[in-house]
């Protein structure tokens, strides 16, 4: 089963630069309607089209890409701790160090562009920025795996002391956490809704902490928890399933109720139940062949650098298209795979381009 | 080649973080940073070619790779039970 860990974070990382890409690809169908029609920007007739539902359901897919990374750090961290069941400081001290370096590193890139793109910085919100990690979309989930990782002698102790108990609890801190974000999504305009939405934020670990705990469980009980999956199988499939359509659905639910022409990304509760079974029906196959499954576990070990440095490309791809080749934003399909194939061939080739150079020495400094 | 040759080949040409260009044979290889999470699981993937044989879940545990030494020790223990 932990060769599948290789597998699942080179599936998470396409399906990371996959979610991404439709992200623009939505910025293109709405708000970039003017440079291929006479209609005005933003423009919502493409919503509820096929295209915009093939998108969603793409959308929905990939919705347990961050829970696998966290999932497999947890495991990490736990295969850390080994017989003495024990996390040192020098242990957090490392993972931080090879997180942090090339996290800040991009993050400086991407505000270097953005300055170039004549927007302003102050001092106060360069910090906000790197604390929580706004530079880029995707960024948010390096301050919240090092404040995991940060928290990981304490709960490595909790899960060793009763691990049934210190999942229920991780459990329900996040049932709770994604509870109160539904008022946030609809916007209801509730006393507590700014501190609703804080608990929410990707950066902050209260509405994550289960998913790393999850896998710290699992490398502590691994031979239990592979048997219970495997017997399980076939149901956590069927409910993940179900739980998937669910979350469409809810969606859409959740904007009509919002009384808003779009809202922005949030993981609810029932995507998560749907994460949840679909990440232990995967670990349950753990002797199912999959295709690719070469390809992409070679991609796995690769996948924080081209996490870091996918963002950039995009950016570029889908800006370069909105000035040089507008036409091309009217086929979202078509303009969704050009970015999914450059934003993850370009940090892949990079990568080996650094690898294979005088610049090896500081290949971990950029790409973890 | 011996076991803990060919382990120190792969781990400084693949999976080695920073600019270490030697490591020792009791190096601690998480403790000291020179691999990672994935680099233990490329490393469980490597011994599988390699050796032509099937690290057991139970087996994948920070003692038997904590070093090249210990990660050495098992593979020779386990190849001959093998053979």
């Amino acid at each position: 089963m932990s060769k599948r860990f290789l597998l699942l974070n080179g599936l998470a990382i396409i399906n990371v630069v996959l979610n991404h890409s439709i992200g623009w690809t939505y910025v293109a169908m709405f708000w970039w309607v003017h440079r291929y029609t006479n209609l005005s920007s933003p423009d919502f007739s493409q919503l509820y089209s096929g295209a915009y539902f093939f998108l969603r359901v793409l959308e929905q897919w990939v919705i347990p890409s961050i829970p696998a990374f966290l999932m497999v750090s947890g495991y990490f961290a736990s295969f850390s701790a080994g017989k003495k069941k024990l996390l040192g400081w020098n242990f957090v001290i490392t993972r931080v160090k090879y997180l942090a370096i090339p996290y800040f590193l991009w993050s400086t890139l991407m505000i270097i562009f953005n300055v170039f793109q004549n927007t302003n910085y102050t001092a106060t919100r360069l910090v906000r920025i790197y604390l929580t990690g706004q530079a880029a979309e995707a960024y948010y989930f390096v301050p919240l795996l090092i404040s995991l990782y940060l928290l990981s002698p304490v709960l490595i102790r909790l899960a060793n002391w009763n691990w049934k108990i210190f999942l229920g609890i991780t459990a329900l801190i996040q049932v709770l956490t994604k509870l109160v974000d539904y008022p946030v999504i609809t916007g209801m305009n509730l006393p507590l809704a700014p501190f609703f939405s804080f608990i929410n934020s990707g950066w902050l670990f209260v509405g994550h902490i289960f998913w790393f705990s999850f896998g710290m469980v699992i490398g502590i009980q691994q031979s239990d928890i592979k048997e219970t999956f495997r017997k399980v199988r076939w149901h956590l499939l069927i409910i993940s399933l179900i739980f998937f359509v669910a979350g469409i659905i809810e969606w859409e639910w959740l904007l009509l109720q919002s009384g808003k022409t779009w809202i922005g990304p949030h993981e609810t509760l029932v995507d998560n139940i749907y994460s949840f079974t679909i990440l232990s029906a995967f670990l349950g196959f753990w002797s199912a062949h999959f295709p690719f499954s070469k390809k992409m576990e070679e991609l796995g070990p690769k996948s924080f650098g081209v996490f870091l440095a996918h963002s950039l490309f995009l950016i570029i791809a889908a800006r370069g298209i909105y000035h040089f080749i507008p036409q091309l934003l009217a086929f979202p399909l078509i303009f969704l795979m050009i970015l999914v194939i450059i934003g993850l061939s370009t940090p892949l080739i990079l990568m080996k381009i650094t690898r294979s150079s005088y610049l090896k020495p500081i290949y971990t400094y950029l790409f973890g | 080649m011996e076991t803990s040759t060919i382990l120190h080949n792969f781990i400084l040409d693949e999976l080695v973080k920073g600019r270490k260009k030697t490591i020792g044979d009791d190096d601690d290889l998480l403790a000291e940073g020179i691999i990672d999470s994935l680099g233990i699981l490329q490393l469980v993937a490597f011994i599988e070619e390699k050796f032509n044989f099937t690290v057991p879940d139970e087996d994948v545990v920070i003692e038997n790779f904590m070093s090249v030494n210990a990660l050495s020790k098992y593979l020779d223990q386990k190849l001959a039970t093998k053979h």
